[in-house]
C-alpha cells in the first residue's frame, strides 16, 4: 500500500496541490527531476507491440501501476476521422497491461458523449478490455471540482471531474496532431479532456477579434491547467495523426508508427513536435509548461530512447 | 500587373460557370434541404438522424476545432452520416458560413496541396480520403473512412447531390486577385481572416500583432511565399507594419533583422529563410522563402511598380 499511497499523492493530489499555492505540486517536479527525464519511442506497424515496448523501456508498467490501484485512462476520442482519435489497439493494451500488473478498477474517463466512443471504436476497445467507460455530464457543473491555480498565469481556477478524484492512478493516452489553434497538441493539452467544458471554451475565446495575445492565451492557459494535474504516466499515440486540418479532421496524415511513453510530458510533447517538423520552441504551451517547471523542453536533456516493435 | 487582372477574370469566371441555372435556389437557412433524398443513394443509407449545430455550440461538435471556422465567420453545421450494407461509411458535413468569403476562405484553410481538383461548387478537392467544395457561404466536407473505389466513388456522388440543390454564386474574395499572378501555384492560394489562419499557415507572431481581418497567400513555383494583408487605411497598414516588426525583431527565431527602410524590414527565420515585409499603401506585402534578401526586395519592388 506504500506504493498505491505515493502514486496517490503524486498522480491525483497533483490536482489538489494547486489548493496548497503549488507546494505539493513542486514536490512533484523534484520528484521527476531526480528521477531524471526520460522518453521512450517504440516503432512498428503492431500498435499494440509499440505501446508494450516504449512502457518496456521505461520499466514496464508495474512501476506505474501498483497492485490494486484504481486507475484512470485519459484517451482522445474528440473525432472519429482518421489520424485524430488514440488508437484502440493502444488503449486496449494499456488496459491490459494494468489488469497483468494487478489493477483494481480501470476506468475511462470523459465528458464527451458516448455516441464519440462508438464512433471512434474506442469505447468498444474500452468495455471489452474490461474496463469501465464513465461518461460525466458536461452540463452538470456540480460533476467538476473546482481548483484554484495560484501559480496560473491566465487561468485562474480548474474544474476537474469529480470522478477523477476517485482514482490512484491517471494514465494519460493522448493522440498527437496538429492543432489549428496553436500547430500542436498533445500530453499537455489533453488534460483538457478532465477540465469542465465550460472553463476549456474560456480557452479557446479569450476573443479572437480583439485580444492581442489570443494564440498565447490558449496555450498559457494549457499551461496553467497542467498545474493542477500530473499524470502517472503519459503514453502518446504517434502512429498516424492528422498534420493538417487538426484537431478535428479530415486532414493529410503523417504515419511516423511510434508510441511515445514517458513521466514527463513537456518532454514528450518537446519530442512529439519533431515529427510534425517543429521544436518544442516552437509552441508557446511548451514553452509555458517548461517555464512553469512541469518539465525538459530541450530534448538534449533528455533520455531518449528508441527501439523497434 | 497583368497576370492579377487575368486571376479576377478567373475569379468572374468561376461565377458564371458555377452553378447552373437549372438548380432550385435554396432559400431557407434548413440545412436539412441540402442532403439527398434516400432513393438517390442507392445501397447507401442515411445512419441516424442529422446533427444540427448554431454558433458557439460547434464546440460541442468539435471542441477546440471550432475556433478556426468562428474566426471565419460560422454560422451553423448540419452531419449526416451514411453507410453501406458492406461496412463502409461516410460523413457529410454541410456549413453555413457567414458570407462567401468565409466559404471560400475556410475551403482554402482545409485543402491539402496535393489534392486532385473536381468539378463541385465553386471549386472542390479531392483528397485520399475525403473532398471539400464551396459554393456561395457553404463548404461542404464528405469524409469516407477508407480509401475503396467505392468509397472515393460515393462522396463524389454525395457531393454533386449536394451541389446539385445549393445555388449561390459567388466569386473569391477581390483580395485573392492582388496576388502576383506569374508563376502563382494556384492550388497553393490561402485566404485568412484572423490570426488563427495566418498563424497556421506561418509563425509570424503568437500575439495578433497584424490585426488581420483580411489576407490572402500563395506559394510560387520559384519555391516562395507571397503574402497580402489588407487594411482598411494606408495608415493603419503602416502602424502595423511598425507592431509586426517590432515583434519580429524580438523574437530570438529569427535573426539578421534589418530595416532598409520606414516601411521595409528583411530577417531570416530559423531555417534560412527570408522574410521580406513592406507596408504598401493600404497592404502589408510578405514574401517568405528560400531565397536573398536581394530576390525579396526585388519581388517587392516589382509588385510595387506593377501597382503604379
Amino acid at each position: 500500500m506504500k506504493r498505491r499511497e505515493f502514486l496517490k499523492t503524486s498522480a491525483v493530489l497533483g490536482a489538489v496541490s494547486a489548493l496548497g499555492a503549488g507546494k505539493e505540486s513542486l514536490n512533484r517536479t523534484s520528484l521527476a527531476a531526480a528521477e531524471g527525464t526520460e522518453v521512450a519511442v517504440a516503432h512498428g506497424a503492431d500498435f499494440g507491440k509499440a505501446t508494450e515496448k516504449a512502457v518496456a523501456l521505461l520499466g514496464g508498467i508495474e512501476k506505474y501501476v501498483p497492485k490494486g490501484a484504481k486507475v484512470a485512462i485519459l484517451p482522445n476520442s474528440q473525432s472519429k476521422n482518421p489520424g485524430a482519435h488514440t488508437k484502440p489497439e493502444i488503449v486496449r493494451t494499456a488496459i491490459r497491461m494494468c489488469q497483468e500488473a494487478g489493477a483494481g478498477e480501470i476506468a475511462c474517463l470523459s465528458w464527451l458523449p458516448e455516441k464519440y466512443w462508438e464512433a471512434t471504436g474506442l469505447g468498444k476497445a474500452v468495455v471489452e478490455g474490461g474496463a469501465r467507460l464513465r461518461i460525466i455530464d458536461l452540463k452538470d457543473e456540480s460533476l467538476f471540482r473546482a481548483l484554484p491555480l495560484t501559480r496560473g498565469k491566465v487561468l485562474k481556477e480548474a474544474k476537474i471531474m469529480t470522478p477523477f478524484f476517485e482514482y490512484d492512478v491517471f494514465l494519460n493516452l493522448p493522440i498527437t496532431k496538429d492543432h489549428a489553434g496553436n500547430r500542436f497538441t498533445g500530453a499537455m493539452k489533453n488534460l483538457m479532456g478532465l477540465n469542465s467544458p465550460t472553463v476549456n471554451r474560456f480557452f479557446h475565446t479569450g476573443d479572437f477579434k480583439t485580444k492581442p495575445d489570443d494564440i498565447e492565451h490558449l496555450d498559457q492557459c494549457i499551461a496553467d491547467l497542467n498545474l493542477a494535474l500530473a499524470p502517472t504516466l503519459c503514453i502518446v499515440d504517434a502512429t498516424e495523426f492528422l498534420t493538417t486540418n487538426g484537431p478535428f479532421g479530415p486532414g493529410e496524415i503523417s504515419s511516423p508508427k511510434k508510441v511515445v511513453a514517458g513521466v514527463d510530458r513537456v518532454a514528450i510533447d518537446s519530442y512529439c513536435t519533431t515529427l510534425l517538423g517543429m521544436r518544442g520552441e516552437d509552441i508557446v504551451m511548451i514553452k509555458r509548461g517548461h517555464e512553469h517547471g512541469l518539465g525538459e523542453i530541450d530534448l538534449k536533456k533528455v533520455r531518449l530512447r528508441e527501439v523497434e516493435a | 500587373m497583368g497576370m492579377r487582372l487575368a486571376i479576377l477574370t478567373l475569379a468572374v469566371l468561376l461565377v458564371s460557370c458555377g452553378p447552373s441555372a437549372d438548380k432550385p435556389v435554396a432559400g431557407s437557412d434548413d440545412l436539412k434541404t441540402y442532403l439527398p433524398a434516400e432513393k438517390e443513394l442507392g445501397l447507401w443509407k442515411a445512419r441516424g438522424v442529422p446533427q444540427e449545430f448554431r454558433g458557439d455550440d460547434l464546440y460541442i461538435y468539435m471542441d477546440g476545432g471550432a475556433a478556426i471556422y468562428r474566426e471565419y465567420g460560422f454560422r451553423q453545421l448540419l452531419v449526416q452520416d451514411y453507410a453501406d450494407p458492406y461496412g463502409r461509411s461516410l460523413t457529410l458535413e454541410v456549413f453555413e458560413m457567414d458570407e462567401a468569403d468565409a466559404a471560400f476562405g475556410i475551403y482554402t484553410f482545409k485543402v491539402g496541396s496535393q489534392g486532385k481538383r473536381v468539378d463541385l461548387g465553386q471549386e472542390g478537392s479531392l483528397e485520399d480520403y475525403y473532398l471539400n467544395f464551396w459554393e456561395g457561404r457553404y463548404l461542404i466536407t464528405l469524409t469516407g473512412f477508407d480509401r475503396e473505389v467505392e468509397t472515393t466513388q460515393r462522396l463524389l456522388r454525395v457531393g454533386q447531390l449536394v451541389d446539385s440543390r445549393i445555388n449561390g454564386p459567388a466569386a473569391p474574395p477581390a483580395l485573392v486577385g492582388l496576388l502576383p499572378g506569374r508563376d502563382l501555384i494556384s492550388s497553393s492560394v490561402k485566404y485568412f481572416r484572423g490570426p488563427l489562419g495566418l498563424f497556421q499557415s506561418y509563425p509570424f507572431t503568437t500575439t495578433d500583432a497584424f490585426g488581420i481581418k483580411a489576407g490572402v497567400k500563395g506559394d510560387y513555383s520559384a519555391g516562395y511565399s507571397f503574402y497580402v494583408i489588407e487594411y482598411e487605411t494606408p495608415e493603419r497598414s503602416l502602424e502595423r507594419f511598425a507592431a509586426v516588426a517590432k515583434s519580429l525583431q524580438e523574437d530570438p527565431k529569427f535573426k539578421n533583422f534589418r530595416m532598409a527602410a520606414k516601411n521595409t524590414a528583411f530577417l531570416e527565420d530559423r531555417q534560412g529563410r527570408c522574410l521580406g515585409l513592406r507596408a504598401l499603401r493600404r497592404w502589408i506585402l510578405i514574401v517568405l522563402g528560400p531565397i536573398s534578401a536581394e530576390s525579396a526586395a526585388s519581388l517587392l519592388d516589382d509588385y510595387e511598380t506593377d501597382e503604379e
